[in-house]
């Protein structure tokens, strides 16, 4: 869906993208994470086809973005960290044009009503933008990234000046777009909201990807577990150590905490060896690893580039 | 037939039925009283000549009010239409879209100044009107004042596009200027044709003798319709499509074969044209070279970039990338070097064409070493008023320099700062060489340090 390779870019004296490359898989939510200045928005604008790059090429939907930017546009949709609206225009005016100035054939009233719908717009088409809180022309702008269903969309800090409330809503869309069959890459500083709905992190530093992992497999074939004892073992270390699934023990008082590769069914065989080698488990649960977790052991494991 | 989206965006927004009303009504009332006026004065201004005085006055008026409302105001708006995008944060969602260049050029042009052409045509007809019973041409007019203000809008639209790449702070103040200075070039063109003087004013063009009208008409056509074309390719490069440079190659060639025909006439032969369109073409392409230089200065990567396509063998992206002061160098190279075998084989022409042919390549090598001058300048870690230190440094070069070995009684070799270019071109070229070496080697030195990523 993305295909982006050996893309360098550089501002005067700073290379802010160093021969990156990296693939997006169709119907995955990809968050991009980074420290400032580590060149997420450079990154994404490429992608859009914004700035040219010094080398590499960027594939969106099979098409060259450098050399077809126009084209490529009517398969992305774009939300930039800041954006702007018309102001004396209506929502329903704004929806309207962006449909057209982005290719969608036959803009009729029905698809600026579903595209309000989504974003709980309905019943403010008629209302001028500049009349709008934060929020909704938050709203506003992702419905004009949106609305002629692109098949990629790129959100650059979607959820920043957002309440709660609204990130809560704007995670539901984003799972519903990625549900509908839509790609996403989103970039933000909020990583605990990017939980909620990313497949995927890209972890970009010093304009160089030093991460690019799946996040629900995480979830599913890799987890890490927490197994507690009625008492203290000094032997469950060494045990836990020789476990052919089992990497990075870290004891806590009578419990253990570590890195397991398997399904539930594996989980449920290592209690049985457990209790079958006399410890005596309370309880084995899966110890959340989120994504600030996972996000700041790569930032430290990896060395800087 | 679906209308541009662009355009009709800015219906919307600029079009609104009161606006439409109320400068319908204004300038309906002001033609009125201006019609109107001669009669209650009364005296003298009754009958026949009261109606052509009414005219004449509501001719003059109309027309001032087309200058103001179309080209003026027109200008402005057109400039504010890009201008606007950019301080509302609105331009990266525009360029996001799928409208196409020329879409997108005529979506803005005609869209934003909407209002003012609404009002213009108006005035127009008011002219057309007024001048109806005249022996003149007044369609000739109308179709003068058209063009004058597509051209107006259309430079203003591409020096806003250009200005936002070289302040940060976006202010509207160039539309004005920029319209001040066509309103004076239209002036000095309408006076220099002598389209004032009378009906019967003339122009030799290549010795053929054409009405100053008829001429008038077909010249800001053709400028019209380049200043449209010169905004699309703009358009093109905002929108980050790649395009080869070849049109504001086309448009020097334009320009010195259009303007060469003014000053010379075909019976004198072909070498003698060649000599004056050689020399406007090389005058033309020099001064291109430092305007089109402070446009894209400050992009100082562009080096780094043809470098790296030259390194992959990506000619095409190459020449895509080469900046418009570099394609300006390359045509003033070639008229320069027109122009010298011109002045070496041909010397029976215009003393001005002879010294112009002679005094080319030295010319050409310092407008390079200028060039280089400011080049080093904005390579600098943090470039302050790269602009003016290259001024300063020029003018150390060719005025104070010399002038400081004059008055200390070596004169002399004041020719070492300045090259004596029309007197000696052959020693000038090879002291603006060694110019050039010098600062190649210091500007290499400063890409590397500030320019190449670290």
């Amino acid at each position: 869906m993305i295909e982006v390779s050996h893309l360098t870019f550089e501002y005067t004296g700073l290379r802010a993208l160093g021969d990156v490359s990296f693939t997006i898989d169709t119907g995955s939510i990809t968050a991009l994470v980074g420290p400032n200045g580590a060149g997420k928005s450079t990154l994404m604008r490429c992608i859009c086809g914004l700035e040219r790059p010094l080398a590499g090429s960027i594939k969106v939907n099979g098409i060259d973005v450098i050399e077809e930017p126009r084209r490529s546009h009517e398969h992305i949709g774009y939300l930039p960290d800041f954006f702007g609206l018309y102001n004396s225009l209506r929502i329903a005016q704004c929806f309207q044009y962006t449909a057209e100035a982005n290719g969608v054939a036959k803009v009729d009233p029905d698809l600026i009503t579903k595209t309000a719908n989504r974003l709980n717009l309905s019943n403010r088409l008629q209302q001028p933008v500049g009349q709008l809180s934060r929020g909704l022309r938050q709203r506003v702008a992702i419905g004009q990234a949106i609305i002629h269903d692109p098949s990629v969309l790129i959100l650059d800090e979607p959820a920043a000046g957002l309440d709660p409330e609204a990130r809560f809503a704007l995670a539901d869309l984003f799972k519903s777009l990625q549900a509908a069959g839509m790609t996403l890459f989103v970039s933000s500083h909020i990583l605990a909201e990017l939980e909620t709905y990313a497949t995927e992190m890209l972890v970009i530093r010093q304009g160089q990807i030093i991460d690019h992992r799946q996040l629900a497999q995480t979830v599913t074939e890799q987890r890490r577990l927490r197994v507690a004892l009625s008492q203290p073992d000094i032997r469950l270390r060494t045990w836990l150590e020789n476990h052919a699934s089992i990497s990075a023990v870290k004891i806590e008082g009578n419990s253990a905490i570590f890195d397991f590769r398997g399904n539930d069914d594996a989980q449920h065989q290592l209690l049985k060896q457990l209790v079958t080698d006399d410890f005596t488990p309370t309880r084995l649960t899966i110890e959340k690893t989120d994504l600030q977790q996972s996000y700041l052991a790569t930032m430290k494991d990896t060395p800087t580039p | 037939m679906k209308l541009n989206p662009e355009f009709r965006r800015n219906l919307w927004i600029e079009l609104s039925p009161h606006r439409v009303i109320l400068l319908g009504g204004f300038l309906g009332t002001l033609f009125i009283m201006v019609w109107q006026a001669p009669a209650s004065i009364g005296g003298n201004f009754m009958g026949e000549r009261a109606n052509l005085f009414s005219s004449t006055v509501l001719a003059t008026a109309s027309m001032l009010m087309f200058i103001l409302i179309s080209i003026v105001w027109g200008g402005y708006q057109a400039g504010e239409s890009i201008l606007d995008e950019l301080r509302s944060r609105t331009w990266d969602s525009q360029k996001m879209s799928a409208l196409g260049p020329w879409q997108m050029t005529w979506g803005k042009l005609f869209g934003a100044t909407i209002l003012s052409w609404y009002g213009g045509l108006i005035c127009l007809f008011v002219y057309l009107f007024s001048r109806a019973h005249t022996d003149s041409f007044p369609f000739g007019i109308g179709i003068i004042c058209i063009a004058m203000a597509v051209i107006v809008q259309s430079v203003n639209l591409i020096v806003a596009l250009v200005s936002t790449r070289l302040v940060k702070q976006i202010k509207g103040a160039h539309g004005l200027l920029t319209t001040v200075v066509s309103l004076a070039g239209i002036w000095y063109i309408y006076k220099g044709f002598g389209i004032g003087d009378g009906d019967n004013a003339s122009v030799f063009w290549y010795g053929q003798r054409t009405q100053a009208l008829d001429f008038l008409v077909i010249s800001v056509t053709s400028l019209a319709a380049w200043s449209l074309f010169g905004l699309y390719r703009m358009m093109c490069i905002e929108l980050k499509l790649a395009t080869v440079p070849w049109a504001w190659a086309a448009f020097a060639f334009y320009l010195a074969f259009y303007i060469g025909g003014t000053l010379t006439d075909v019976g004198d032969g072909i070498l003698a044209v060649l000599s004056v369109v050689g020399a406007v073409g090389f005058s033309i392409s020099i001064t291109a070279s430092y305007l089109t230089l402070l446009i894209d200065f400050q992009d100082r990567l562009v080096l780094r970039r043809i470098r790296s396509y030259i390194g992959m063998g990506q000619w095409k992206r190459m020449f895509q990338e080469l900046p418009l002061w570099c394609v300006s160098l390359a045509i003033a190279a070639a008229f320069s070097l027109l122009c010298y075998l011109l002045a070496r084989h041909f010397p029976n022409v215009d003393t001005t064409v002879r010294n112009v042919g002679a005094s080319a390549i030295p010319v050409w090598l310092l407008t390079s070493r200028n060039i280089l001058i400011l080049l080093f300048f904005s390579y600098d870690a943090k470039p302050n008023k790269p602009i003016l230190m290259t001024l300063i440094y020029v003018l150390l070069l060719d005025l104070l320099i010399p002038g400081l070995l004059n008055i200390s009684g070596f004169g002399t070799i004041s020719w070492v700062a300045s090259p004596p270019v029309m007197e000696k071109p052959l020693l000038s070229a090879v002291i603006a060489i060694i110019h050039i070496l010098i600062i190649s080697c210091l500007c290499w030195q400063r890409y590397q340090r500030n320019v190449m990523p670290h």
